[in-house]
């Protein structure tokens, strides 16, 4: 007797099969994320909703070619990273990393705990902080951070090696903590004078 | 351990692995990295609490209607195209066959071909609601080759009937 379907797949067998009811529950279980994950990347929620919709129904098109059993969610975010993707160059956002320096700042570790009161991370601050990071940066953290896919996940939807997801997320990571640190040095108010 | 490394432990000890003993012993020692674990730590708590987006109230309905859209034009009957094409076969084979009998009689039934393949055409392109790449590469083919004969067809006709006098 074969194992029972994750939900996904299930409905992906239903719509294959002709039930037409089953591709609104799957938009349903999934629009939230895919839109997301888009306007967290490109910025601009008209162009994030126009994008979901060709990254659903390209999805629908190809849902032969689904592998049943498989996360659909990554299969899903593999074809919305290509989407993004091509929506950026076609802006000429730069997604180059060539001129991406190094993260780590030798003046930064040589600073003492008392520098800094460590400021209060809110949502507002954290969607300020994703934003500014390059977008090849920002779409490994948000599939690894908000999505909660697995490093072997985001290599897999992403199309590349493991190790250079985890060294995109380190660099994700360093640039945040010092534009965070920028941050709170310029909201910090002067000490008064005696 | 110095510092650079110990900053990529940290970030990988945030995607699964445990700070082994060595960067235990340095975030220890060393205020700047223990700091910075610190907060990698507060940062992916709060990703990881960032709320879920949800687009506007009509983007599943439009998304089901242009899946909908599309699903109607695959199964649409392609009749006008067919027909189209299969006038423009009829014609030029009995337009060949006509030029060997009688060419006074070509220039009114190829009058009456080529408006009928520009009709073809045209209704092929309208007969579908909304655009379609295949249809209308297809009714674009059947109009230029409506086209081609409205501009040698009379050529033909002159060189038959110049040859005839001959």
């Amino acid at each position: 007797m074969s194992e029972p379907l994750d939900p996904d797949s299930d409905l992906v067998r239903r719509c294959l099969a002709g039930d037409e009811s089953c591709y609104a529950a799957l938009l349903e279980r999934h629009q939230g994320r895919i839109y997301s994950f888009l306007l967290r990347l490109v910025g601009d929620g008209h162009e994030a909703e126009d994008l979901a919709q060709v990254v659903f129904l390209k999805a629908f098109r190809s849902l032969a070619s689904f592998e049943l059993g498989r996360p659909f969610h990554s299969w899903l975010f593999a074809i919305a990273h290509h989407a993004a993707l091509d929506f950026l160059r076609a802006r000429k956002t730069d997604l180059s990393l060539d001129h991406d320096e190094d993260p780590i700042d030798p003046a930064d570790a040589s600073d003492g705990p008392e520098r800094l009161a460590e400021t209060a991370l809110d949502g507002a601050l954290v969607e300020r902080l994703i934003a500014a990071l390059p977008p090849l940066y920002r779409e490994a953290l948000l599939l690894r951070h908000i999505e909660g896919l697995s490093v072997t996940d985001v290599a897999a939807t992403l199309g590349i090696p493991e190790g250079t997801v985890k060294i995109r997320l380190f660099r994700a990571r360093e640039l945040m903590r010092r534009k965070w640190e920028a941050f709170e040095k310029d909201e910090t108010p002067e000490a008064p004078r005696p | 351990m110095n510092c650079a490394n110990a900053r990529r432990r940290i970030s990988d000890s945030l995607d699964g692995g445990r700070p082994d003993a060595a960067l235990t012993g340095h975030l220890a020692d060393c205020a700047a990295c223990s700091r910075a674990f610190a907060r990698a730590r507060s940062l992916n708590a709060a990703l990881a609490s960032l709320p879920q987006l949800r687009p506007s109230a009509a983007f599943s309905t439009g998304v089901l209607a242009a899946l909908s859209r599309e699903r109607r034009l695959a199964a649409a009957p392609l009749w006008p195209l067919a027909s189209a094409l299969a006038l423009s076969s009829v014609a030029v084979a009995a337009g060949a066959l006509r030029l060997t009998i009688s060419i006074p009689r070509i220039a009114s039934l190829a009058a009456q071909i080529i408006g009928g393949l520009e009709l073809a055409g045209r209704l092929a392109l309208h007969a579908l609601p909304a655009p379609r790449a295949g249809a209308e590469f297809s009714a674009a083919a059947v109009m230029a080759v409506a086209l081609f004969l409205t501009i040698s067809l009379p050529a033909v006709q002159k060189t038959r009937l110049t040859g005839a006098k001959l």
